[in-house]
């Protein structure tokens, strides 16, 4: 499949990110899902191709903003279409790729035990 | 006779209604109970700046991760003065140690209207010179009244969060700001750092009062030592804290909590494993990964200690410790210390 859309977050977004919630604070997973990948990542859906996700520049990724942005539209859209449209590069630290990977898989956390 | 327009008839007319109003006898009363209430604060206030303050000497080693129980016990008492309409002059003069999360905890109780009450705080600063660099060069003396005006470190940063929960543009600045002491030039990923200090931030609001939404209170103090390649970090959040605020399960279990008789370790480890419930609803299935994230990152060889203290519980998150205090620390604390290895 052909790269048909690219997403550069420490460009396109920002450097410093937010929480889960526009209410939390600017840079949100929620602003971030709502402003730019959704849009980007159904355009590539449409046209059956990639949609390419740069992770490298920023300088964290807290996983509020991964669960918010990355492990909601998982849930809204299946983990499995979201893995055949979108490719990563984190070339600056291989375990953001891990998280964002592991939110997508499983973005529901794991059963509740009863305290 | 000018002749006026629509516009002005307007403004005339909201004019006259509103004069009409201020001659009612509601209007006037109104307005005459709020005077009486400001005055009476006035008196209130002027009667209690003639108390006489009440001096409490503070622990001698003043460090809150060091000596943890007596320093919460001396804010305890400090706080049942103040509550009980007295003065309090918090005696520091005499610290043989002090450390950056007991000036955090004092700034930030002095700053608390539950700690504060009526009454007044007043005090003083350590006469030891190293300690009193330290105590006033944190940017204390900015966040309360003060005569004297001190030189702030400019490479450190106390800041007060008041409006936003979550804010970035502070978290990346206390980032750089201890990189450059502890790693100068040298580049160093210290992501696991900033996802620290926002998942802090995020948490803030799930585990202070939910009937407060939209104000926060949170306090974040980022102390380069001077003698040392060490930045220590303070976040504190004056809400219920952690433990107060966790929903338990099951109807004997959520009495004994709300009884006061569900001892708050038992809940240590499901805490930092993400599995309790959080009180806000939305989004509940893919919550919950804040504090795990936090427990997983402060394993990292950068931080030289991690600690949590939040109501009568502390943790070290190096070694999996716990402790269960005698005296209780109204909110959440995270204290970590950053160390080039």
């Amino acid at each position: 499949m052909e790269i048909v859309e690219k997403i550069v977050i420490a460009k396109d977004f920002t450097d410093a990110l937010g929480a889960r919630y526009r209410t939390d604070g600017p840079w949100s997973g929620e602003q971030f899902l709502e402003d730019i990948l959704q849009n980007k990542f159904d355009k590539a859906v449409q046209t059956g191709g990639i949609l390419f996700i740069d992770l490298d520049g920023v300088f964290g990724y807290p996983s509020s903003f991964v669960s918010g942005s990355f492990g909601k539209l998982s849930l809204d859209k299946g983990a499995d279409l979201l893995l055949k449209h979108i490719q990563f590069k984190s070339d600056d630290s291989p375990v953001r790729l891990y998280e964002v990977m592991f939110e997508i898989k499983n973005p529901k956390k794991k059963e509740k035990p009863v305290v | 006779m000018r002749k006026l327009d629509e516009t002005q008839k307007r403004y005339q007319r909201i004019r006259a209604k509103h004069q009409e109003k201020r001659r009612s006898a509601k209007w006037k009363g109104r307005k005459k109970r709020q005077r009486f209430i400001v005055e009476t604060k006035k008196i209130k206030k002027r009667k209690q700046a003639k108390k006489k303050s009440i001096p409490l000497s503070s622990p001698t080693n003043f460090s809150l991760i060091q000596n943890t129980d007596e320093v919460l016990g001396y804010f305890e008492l400090a706080k049942k003065h103040l509550n009980n309409d007295e003065n309090v002059t918090l005696d520091i003069s005499d610290v043989e140690n002090l450390s950056p999360e007991s000036v955090t905890l004092m700034v930030a109780s002095i700053n608390n209207e539950q700690f504060i009450k009526n009454g007044i705080v007043t005090g003083n600063a350590p006469s030891k010179s190293k300690l009193n660099k330290l105590f006033t060069e944190s940017g204390f003396y900015e966040h309360v009244s003060a005569n004297r005006k001190f030189k702030k470190d400019a490479n450190g940063l106390l800041h007060k969060e008041t409006h936003q929960k979550v804010e970035p543009n502070v978290a990346k600045l206390a980032l750089l700001r201890g990189s450059k002491h502890v790693f100068a030039t040298k580049k160093v990923d210290l992501g696991i750092m900033y996802e620290i200090l926002i998942e802090c931030m995020s948490n803030t609001n799930s585990h202070a009062d939910l009937k407060r939404e939209g104000t926060y209170y949170w306090w974040l103090y980022v102390y380069n030592d001077p003698e040392t390649n060490i930045t220590i970090y303070t976040f504190l959040d004056l809400g219920i804290g952690i433990f107060k605020s966790a929903t338990v399960q099951g109807f004997i279990n959520k009495t004994r909590k709300s009884l006061g008789m569900y001892p708050h370790i038992n809940i240590v480890d499901d805490l930092l494993a993400g599995n309790i419930k959080s009180r806000v609803k939305k989004d509940g299935d893919i919550r919950g990964k804040g504090i795990p994230q936090i427990v997983a990152n402060a394993k990292s060889d950068y931080f030289r200690s991690f600690y949590i203290i939040a109501n009568d519980i502390k943790i070290n998150l190096k070694t999996g410790e716990r402790q269960q205090l005698q005296h209780s620390l109204n909110g959440t604390m995270l204290y970590w210390e950053l160390e080039a290895k």
